[in-house]
């Protein structure tokens, strides 16, 4: 017993090993549907239940559970069933699997986890198939549409629901937020953004619309986050997200203006169901700016059924921003809508996009179709991901992104079963991860998200370089994977072949060997991208195909979800013909194509033409629809595809044409089109698109045809070459163009002004090409470096006797010139014009060697006399001056200056160079030296400015001063008096005379001049001194010439009053009044006074006084005298009296003033006393007083 | 005989209007003094302070008013103010 105890003790511990050794597989990373595992539907972890075989008790049942590790949770007797808790940390299926292996146990399996299949109450729910696919709710062309090809929402409202606290940006041409089904979601009332000044007519926070004709954003709002479980109208994938809504006229400046105000409403969703042919760089800026907030953007990928990856151009959607993810649109088949663009890299997801019921304006409900409404599905499950993971901050895009991706499913596919290559509208290489499942977004990726970001075909090594897969080449597809979530290490990737042959009612045909099928990506990190080629080999196809692809991914932790893409495959030949039939099947309106014109090629044309039934219209220029007989259209440009967004006639797209500008078009209604180009055309790769314009399945011819070159055509690539000397060699090249066979030309140097003997080595020889080889060949021609100066040279070499069918090619001759290097350069004087003082002892004068430094170089120079002369002012100079092999340095040579005390005018040398050897040219043979004479005599001046004096002065005597430089030689200056005012003679002793300085002397020199005195009253007068010249080099500074002023005292002087009034108060006994003698007191004077009364009455307030005043000659003391004034007691106002001068005797006059006012101020004013006032009253007060007793003085006089 | 199908490119834009976004090391001053310098007026401002919406003056059409403001240095991108459609297909 204790050694089965133990044993069982054992198995339970191996049972527990086997399980943590083996991680076992990870299922629930695969789609759903691609695995029959029961452990990968939901079941609760760590339980299983067990049923033992009937027989055993409970007890020995618990024991042995025990003893298997396990313990007993509940026991369900009737059906004797065992719930069990197995330890943490297993694989949970292994551990089942190894139970079940026990002979006592009937069976073991999950603990299933059910749903309760929660469904919204809406009115209007059983149309939506969008979000349940019932089969019946969709009818289409192929009937009704198959059950659960769809959001698979029911399953995912049972994670989440609500979609609460998302917030989806709805940008669009309008939105209806009074909408019954869509008010209860608005958050913020919306804006209104344009570029026009209509558009927002309605404000700008209000985003409804104005317009009959702005419905399409309340179609979108709806789909996405529709008011669900709410009794009324329609559900959608986010019941209680909120809406942010904004009305914009769809222009650049619109949109970016909503994506600014939706980062800063804090909006987490942006959707975005339009779209145009060119990107914008301002809407990129701010949708970039929106990564940086979080924000994950969704677009429509466009309805123009065209393949986005190949060259589709439609933005938002293709921006290459990561937070930017293109929607295409899904049927109720799970097939790609007809109508829609799709393309296996750039468009991430399909969802439902055909006969959507949505919310409409006026509070209406509809169906419509497009990507724009596959979209708004995508951005309401966005929301729910969202509000369920709780993802925040700037990475929050990223996980919700991960999630939408892994959400992405094959789809159920018409017929159930995917067949790539045989059913092209499925949506496995449509889509990048496929059409959304909802319930599989929510659960999220348990690991990482591998996607295929894009392949490019490398031709270089074993095919013809092109970079396109061509019939019976072989290549490598280098294929990058992207990881957008947490890091799969070694992953490897398995791509499957295609054969035809295989597909039951393929349209395609051919095959594509995979040379060596699986191939290793290695660890993939989170957003990074690797590579891996896939050797492959395309077999012989003539015409368009495409294959689509299946590369099955695993990686440490099991098997990843299968990635599918197409590849095109259309080489045309030269003049060959093909025949083609255009949409085969649905998304065939475009067919790619390519040619390689080879050099040399010419007349190239490439031209469709077609069968011409009568079906379909065209529309032409007249704006018209014609009955059309059919409408291919043709698009070719050189070295690159076409970049095109073309929507097609009616009823998908809007006949929308645009082609970039370097795309040619041939775009004629009809099936006959022809592109010609300029001949000759470049060599390269010819892209070439076939548009089925009306597509109505036709059959069409397509051909290229140009003029291949000539067998053998052999040239030289340049008809001029060209080196320098000293290199020693030339190298030409000659090509041969097209052609096959084996060929050869012959070369052969010949002279021109270039020779054999001293210049090149003649040389002559044979150039050969292999079968089929075309390219260029080079040899080389030896060139002498003879070291001898003489002028550029030029020989010829000339193709001749092509061989094999070759034939010469233009140009067959070519010239090569031979630049001398040996050039010793040009000789000249540095400068035109040296200068130096006189004293600077010697002149340096340099030469410089330009343009040319090769071998030896002499030249001679010399001085002449200019105005200077040789041996007096400088000493003559002359020589060679020598520049080395290599040497350009200036050089120089001195010439002596001799200094003399001699002031003098500056004097020149002539200079000059000659006899250069080698005789090179002197580009400056002569120049000019200025000797600056430095004998500065310095300057006179008068020493004062002017002069002024009395007549009786007598003598002036004037000081001139010599000053300044050096004091060189003997300095002399003139001087003379001239009339004024004064005349000489009368007034002054006219005077001249010469002031004279030795050499070395400076100083001060005088001269006088006699001054008359006179007895003759007169006005003051001038008479002027002048300096006038001086000797050589002296100077005169300051004024030349000054005045001097006469002074007259001969005027006896005027009398007057020292002022005009005088006041004095009543008090005073009497008044002083002061008469003064001025300008002049020549001889003795007198002036009589009296008074005279005013309002001042004599004998009342003064006494009367008369009299005179007598100054002696000489005297200009002032004189006084007295009034009397008379103090009396009335109170009464200042008053005043008169005194005037008269009479002045001996020729005095009267002065200013000769009238005196005196003013008598009353001293008998009483204080004002009454009312106790003061201030301002009290002065009120003595106002009124005074004008009162005025009055009575008035009556009394 | 049969006439030429009107092959019309629809890369529409707003006529004498434009986008302008001036690179980073650029003054918000700098940019508007450029802005005004070609006689343009600003239409709108964004959350990002080197891009306008701008009017042009009447003597400029979206084509030569591109080539003006690609002379400056200073211009890190100009593109007309594109027109863009929404995505319903029409049943």
């Amino acid at each position: 017993m204790k050694n089965a105890s133990h044993k069982l003790r054992q198995q339970a511990l191996l049972l527990i090993a086997a399980c943590l050794l083996n991680p076992g597989t990870s299922f629930a990373k695969l789609p759903a549907g691609y695995t029959n595992s029961p452990f990968n539907v939901p079941h609760v972890p760590d339980q299983l239940l067990v049923q033992f075989k009937a027989g055993f008790s409970s007890d020995f049942i618990e024991a042995r559970l025990s003893n298997l590790g396990t313990r007993r949770l509940s026991r369900f007797r009737a059906v004797n069933v065992e719930l069990v808790q197995v330890p943490g940390g297993l694989n949970l299926e292994r551990f089942a699997q190894e139970l079940a292996r026990e002979s006592m146990i009937a069976f073991v399996e999950p603990n299933y986890r059910y749903k309760v299949s929660r469904r919204p109450n809406d009115a209007n729910y059983s149309s939506q198939w969008q979000l349940e696919n019932t089969g019946g709710n969709f009818i289409g062309g192929s009937g009704a549409g198959i059950p659960g090809a769809d959001l698979n929402m029911v399953a995912a409202w049972d994670i989440e629901a609500l979609g609460s606290g998302s917030r989806i940006a709805i940008i669009d041409d309008a939105v209806e937020i009074t909408h019954e089904d869509l008010a209860p979601n608005v958050v913020s009332g919306g804006k209104c953004f344009e570029s026009g000044t209509d558009y927002c007519a309605g404000g700008p926070n209000n985003p409804n619309p104005s317009a009959s004709d702005q419905d399409h954003g309340t179609l979108v709002a709806g789909a996405a986050l529709a008011r669900g479980d709410n009794v009324t109208g329609v559900a959608s994938p986010a019941w209680r997200a909120s809406l942010l809504a904004y009305k914009t006229d769809l222009t650049s400046a619109a949109i970016t203006a909503a994506i600014n105000d939706a980062i800063s409403s804090n909006a987490h969703i942006i959707n975005m169901s339009f779209g145009g042919p060119t990107p914008s760089q301002s809407t990129r800026a701010a949708l970039a700016a929106a990564q940086a907030a979080g924000i994950l953007a969704i677009t429509s990928a466009g309805n123009a059924d065209a393949n986005n990856d190949r060259s589709s151009a439609h933005y938002p959607s293709n921006y290459d921003l990561p937070n930017v993810i293109a929607v295409a649109a899904s049927d109720g088949y799970d097939d790609i809508a007809g109508f829609s663009q799709w393309g296996a890299f750039i468009v991430e997801l399909a969802a439902p996009g055909s006969r959507v019921q949505t919310t409409a304006v006026n509070d209406s409900y509809r169906s419509v179709s497009g990507t724009s409404f596959s979209s708004p599905l995508v951005a309401g499950v966005a929301a729910l991901i969202r509000a369920h993971t709780g993802a925040t901050g700037n990475n929050a895009w990223k996980q919700t992104r991960a999630h939408l991706l892994y959400g992405g499913v094959n789809g159920l596919g018409l017929g159930g079963s995917l067949t790539p290559g045989r059913d092209r509208k499925s949506i496995p290489g449509r889509v990048q991860a496929g059409r959304l499942d909802a319930e599989r977004a929510l659960q999220g990726p348990p690991g990482g998200v591998v996607v295929i970001n894009g392949f490019t075909v490398d031709d270089s090594a074993t095919g013809n370089g092109n970079g396109l897969l061509d019939a019976n080449e072989s290549a490598d597809l280098v294929i990058e994977l992207e990881n957008v979530w947490s890091t799969e290490t070694n992953v490897i990737g398995t791509l499957v072949p295609f054969d035809s042959s295989n597909i039951p009612n393929a349209f395609e045909s051919g095959q594509l060997t995979a040379d060596q099928p699986t191939q290793t990506f290695g660890s993939i990190a989170q957003d990074q991208k690797v590579t891996a080629r896939f050797p492959v080999t395309l077999g012989n196809v003539t015409g368009n195909e495409h294959y689509f692809l299946t590369l099955q991914l695993q990686s440490d932790s099991g098997p990843l979800p299968d990635r599918y893409f197409m590849i095109e495959i259309g080489t045309l030949q030269n003049g060959v013909q093909v025949t083609q039939s255009i949409q085969r099947l649905n998304f065939d309106e475009f067919h790619a194509w390519h040619i390689d014109v080879p050099p040399g090629a010419s007349n190239l044309v490439i031209s469709t033409t077609a069968d011409n039934p009568t079906n379909g219209t065209c529309r032409h220029s007249d704006g018209l629809d014609y009955p059309a007989s059919i409408d291919i259209d043709l698009l070719v440009r050189y070295n690159a595809p076409p970049d095109y967004a073309i929507a097609l006639d009616p009823p998908e797209g809007d006949e929308s044409f645009f082609v970039d500008p370097l795309t040619e078009i041939s775009g004629n209604c009809g099936g006959h089109e022809t592109v010609t180009f300029p001949n000759p055309p470049r060599a390269g790769t010819y892209h070439i698109v076939v548009v089925n314009f009306d597509q109505v399945r036709h059959d069409y011819t397509l051909v290229a045809n140009f003029d291949a070159p000539q067998e053998g055509s052999i040239l030289f690539d340049q008809a001029q070459y060209a080196t320098v000397e000293s290199d020693g060699f030339v190298n030409l090249s000659v090509s041969r163009t097209g052609g096959a066979g084996a060929v050869s030309i012959d070369y052969a140097t010949r002279d021109s002004s270039a020779t054999s003997v001293s210049d090149y080595t003649a040389s002559s020889g044979t150039l050969s090409w292999n079968d089929g080889e075309t390219g260029s060949k080079t040899f080389q021609v030896s060139t002498t470096d003879d070291g001898v100066f003489e002028p550029d040279e030029q020989f010829f070499v000339d193709l001749s006797n092509p061989t094999g069918g070759a034939t010469l090619g233009s140009p067959s001759t070519a010239t090569v010139t031979i630049t001398d290097d040996d050039n010793p350069g040009e000789l000249g004087f540095t400068s035109a014009a040296y200068q130096v003082t006189e004293n600077g002892l010697v002149a340096t004068i340099g030469v410089s060697r330009t343009n040319g430094n090769k071998g030896l170089l002499t030249v001679n120079y010399t001085t002449m006399d200019g105005t200077a002369s040789a041996g007096a002012d400088y000493q003559a100079a002359n020589g060679t001056l020598v520049w080395m092999d290599g040497e350009t340095s200036e050089k120089f040579f001195d010439i002596p200056i001799i200094e003399d005390p001699m002031i003098e005018a500056d004097e020149t040398v002539l200079l000059a160079i000659s006899g250069p050897t080698p005789a090179v040219v002197l580009t400056r043979a002569d120049a000019v030296l200025t000797i600056d004479d430095n004998d500065d005599p310095g300057s006179v001046s008068f020493e004062q400015a002017g002069y002024s004096l009395s007549e009786t002065d007598g003598n002036l005597t004037v000081t001139v001063n010599r000053n300044g430089g050096d004091l060189a030689g003997n300095a002399s200056v003139d001087y003379a008096t001239a009339d004024l005012t004064a005349t000489a003679g009368g007034d002054y002793q006219a005077t001249s005379g010469t002031l004279s300085w030795l050499a070395g002397e400076g100083g001060a020199k005088t001269f006088v001049v006699v001054i008359n005195d006179d007895s003759v009253i007169e006005s003051n007068e001038s008479f002027s001194l002048n300096l006038s010249n001086p000797s050589s080099g002296l100077t005169v500074s300051g004024p030349g010439t000054i005045n001097v002023e006469i002074l007259d005292d001969d005027d006896p002087g005027q009398l007057q009053f020292a002022t005009a009034s005088q006041s004095i108060n009543e008090g005073s006994a009497s008044l002083t009044v002061t008469v003064n003698r001025a300008a002049g007191a020549k001889g003795a004077v007198g002036v009589s006074y009296s008074t005279s009364g005013g309002s001042a009455i004599s004998g009342t307030d003064f006494t009367a006084v008369s009299g005179n005043l007598v100054w002696a000659d000489g005297d200009t003391a002032a004189k006084s005298f007295t009034v009397s004034i008379t103090n009396d007691s009335l109170v009464e106002n200042s008053e005043s009296f008169t005194i005037a001068l008269s009479s002045p005797t001996n020729g005095a006059r009267l002065g200013t003033p000769s009238t005196l006012t005196a003013t008598i101020i009353d001293n008998d004013r009483q204080p004002v006393s009454g009312g106790g006032g003061g201030g301002a009253l009290g002065w009120l007060g003595l106002g009124f007083l005074l004008m009162t007793m005025s009055r009575r003085r008035t009556w009394a006089a | 005989m049969q006439k030429s199908k009107t092959v019309v490119s629809s890369d529409q834009f707003v006529s004498g209007q434009l986008m302008i976004r001036f690179n980073d090391d650029v003054s918000t001053a700098r940019a508007e003094e450029i802005v005004h310098a070609e006689g343009a007026e600003i239409l709108t401002r964004y959350s990002d302070p080197r891009m306008f919406h701008i009017r042009l003056p009447a003597t400029l059409d979206v084509a030569g008013g591109m080539q003006r403001f690609e002379t400056y240095d200073e211009t890190d991108f100009v593109e007309p103010n594109k027109i863009f459609s929404v995505e319903e297909v029409k049943e």
